[in-house]
């Protein structure tokens, strides 16, 4: 940033330009020329809501304007609770579809001097933008973020340094011959910012702000193509936050692979344990069920003369004499499995009724019943109670 | 990252929904392998944990069933236990002993083997035995018990009222010297 006129550089208003221009951040805002712009300060009421701001400056364009709010390029610069709005616009046709071309994929595309928009100036700062194209004076006369007047002077390509002096001069004294001017004479560069929501400038040495909720109303493409961007961008935003989420996803996967590996080799070492450890885990395994087996065969036996002679009593004592044992199982130590036929199918439920009145016996379950022929065929499981059975004596015949 | 994001927002339409379509895909199929082979692996290791658990209490309990082993047969005389032969031998001297029919059947001894004892079992058939001569036999059995003993027994009536086919395990008790 320079000074100049007539007294020396006051301190810059501004805080000092920090951090580097930003690739990404110049193709993201297009600085458009001040020259083809005009310029309006309106008043409005302070009490006012954006929405209601951006009907006023539509209507006051219509007014202001020789040409349609259709055919403009227009924008506005406010704040919540100020009086003042800052209004530009620029018929479309002075710039070429080559101008126009990185608009689309652009997040802001705003004049020159909207750069210094949202600066905490001072009352009585006037900021001299000097352009090769244009000089373009911005004068706060009252405190408040909006500019109180805000002039822009064409100059020609061809011009020399004294006719820019000149420019200078008279868009000095347009705002009322001002003695303390701060010049800045290079173009405002877009730089990165840390949320990429809000817009950082570099304003000579000076670094400036525009909020990234303002950045509607700061820009001059068509307002509905505008709204068209919000969405697509919207939508891109969701269209990123899924594939940000579906690189979550793989990576947990490489997490996931690179644990495995770590749990093979851990299970694989287990697995060794369980392998080496075998062996000596089947011998004890062993020793319990022989020592058991011993210990039965020591102290318990299987009785199965004794078990029949129960099971028989019944058929012998006369109860039920036309049963006849095929064939008799002792499955366990304290019961019998009985396949028995007879030719009086009405015996069958005696027998069963006398063999659980026997107190030697606990329990008898019918598993299998065949009639055929005249000839009955069923299966009687048996159970014994051991305190009554081993204190008895084999006796009975089959 | 803002390389990243930098790099996709700047795409166009389709190469976003393409990236996004590869990205979804590749996350899917690499998602299913790995959940897949992550419920596999964590099935074998709850496994091989339970094994593992399975086996520390057996190894925790060696002593006290080494100790249970030894005083089952500590009271057993080693002379009067059957070794597969003398088991086998025995079963014919009671079967002559008992009148049972000559073609009675043993099958292979199955022995299993501790340091201090061993069990051995073998599967004794015969045809045509009389209640008498198979309650002689099994008293026989009785009177070498603990030493020998029936686990299993079974009998079967055939066309003759008064015989029976037979079919028992008889097990023996060996202790080491």
């Amino acid at each position: 940033m320079s000074s100049s006129a007539a007294t020396p550089a006051p301190p810059s208003p501004w805080p000092t330009a920090a951090g580097a221009s930003d690739e990404s951040a110049t193709d993201r805002v297009v600085i458009l020329p001040d020259a083809r712009f005009f310029v309006r300060t309106l008043s409005v009421d302070p009490a006012a809501t954006a929405t209601q701001v951006a009907a006023e400056v539509e209507l006051a364009l219509e007014t202001l304007s020789p040409f349609p709010v259709a055919q403009l390029y227009h924008g506005h610069y406010w704040q919540p609770g100020s009086s003042r709005v800052l209004v530009y616009a620029a018929y479309r046709r002075r710039f070429t579809a080559e101008e126009t071309e990185r608009w689309p994929s652009a997040d802001l595309v705003i004049p020159a001097f909207v750069t210094a928009m949202g600066m905490a100036a001072a009352p009585a700062t006037t900021l001299l933008l000097v352009a090769e194209d244009s000089c373009t004076a911005l004068h706060w006369s009252e405190p408040g973020p909006v500019p109180t007047k805000v002039l822009i002077e064409p100059v020609v390509d061809s011009a020399s340094e004294e006719e820019r002096a000149r420019v200078r001069d008279d868009v000095v004294k347009g705002l009322g011959g001002r003695r303390v001017v701060t010049a800045v004479t290079e173009t405002p560069i877009p730089l990165g910012t840390d949320d990429e929501r809000d817009f950082r400038f570099r304003l000579g040495e000076a670094t400036t702000r525009l909020a990234g909720a303002s950045a509607e109303a700061l820009d001059v493409r068509d307002k509905e193509e505008l709204a068209a961007l919000r969405r697509a961008r919207q939508r891109d935003r969701w269209m990123w936050r899924g594939f940000v989420g579906l690189l979550g996803v793989l990576l947990l996967c490489l997490l996931a692979e690179g644990a495995m590996v770590g749990i093979k080799a851990w299970q694989s070492r287990r697995q060794q344990t369980l392998v080496a450890q075998q062996p000596e885990v089947d011998r004890i395994m062993r020793a319990q069920s022989l020592s058991e087996r011993i210990e039965k065969l020591t102290t318990e036996r299987l009785r199965p003369f004794e078990m029949m002679d129960a099971a028989s009593q019944p058929i012998f004592s006369g109860q039920t004499p036309s049963i006849q044992f095929v064939q008799v199982n002792a499955t366990g130590l304290y019961v019998l499995e009985i396949k028995a036929k007879t030719t009086v199918a009405s015996e069958v439920d005696a027998y069963q009724s006398a063999l659980r009145r026997h107190p030697a016996i606990a329990n008898v379950a019918m598993p299998d019943y065949q009639g055929r022929g005249g000839e009955t065929n069923f299966t009687f499981v048996i159970t014994f109670r051991p305190e009554i059975l081993k204190g008895a004596k084999p006796t009975a015949q089959p | 990252m803002k390389k990243l994001r930098r790099f996709f927002l700047s795409r166009v339409w389709r190469e976003k929904i393409l990236l996004l379509l590869f990205v979804a895909i590749a996350a899917a199929i690499w998602g299913s392998s790995v959940s897949e082979r992550i419920s596999l692996r964590s099935r074998e290791v709850s496994r091989t944990g339970t094994d593992l658990e399975v086996q520390r209490t057996w190894l925790t309990r060696r002593a006290k069933i080494e100790a249970d082993a030894k005083a089952a047969v500590e009271n057993l005389d080693p002379a009067k236990s059957f070794n597969p032969l003398r088991l086998n031998a025995e079963l014919s001297t009671m079967a002559a002993k008992a009148e049972l029919p000559k073609d009675f059947s043993t099958d292979s001894v199955n022995s299993e083997k501790t340091e201090d004892f061993s069990v051995h079992s073998v599967i004794f058939k015969a045809q045509r035995v009389s209640f008498d001569a198979l309650r002689k036999f099994y008293d026989e059995i009785v009177k070498r018990a603990p030493y020998m003993g029936i686990e299993q027994f079974s009998v079967a009536s055939t066309n003759d009222p008064s015989k029976l086919n037979v079919n028992l395990r008889v097990t023996s008790v060996e202790i080491a010297r």
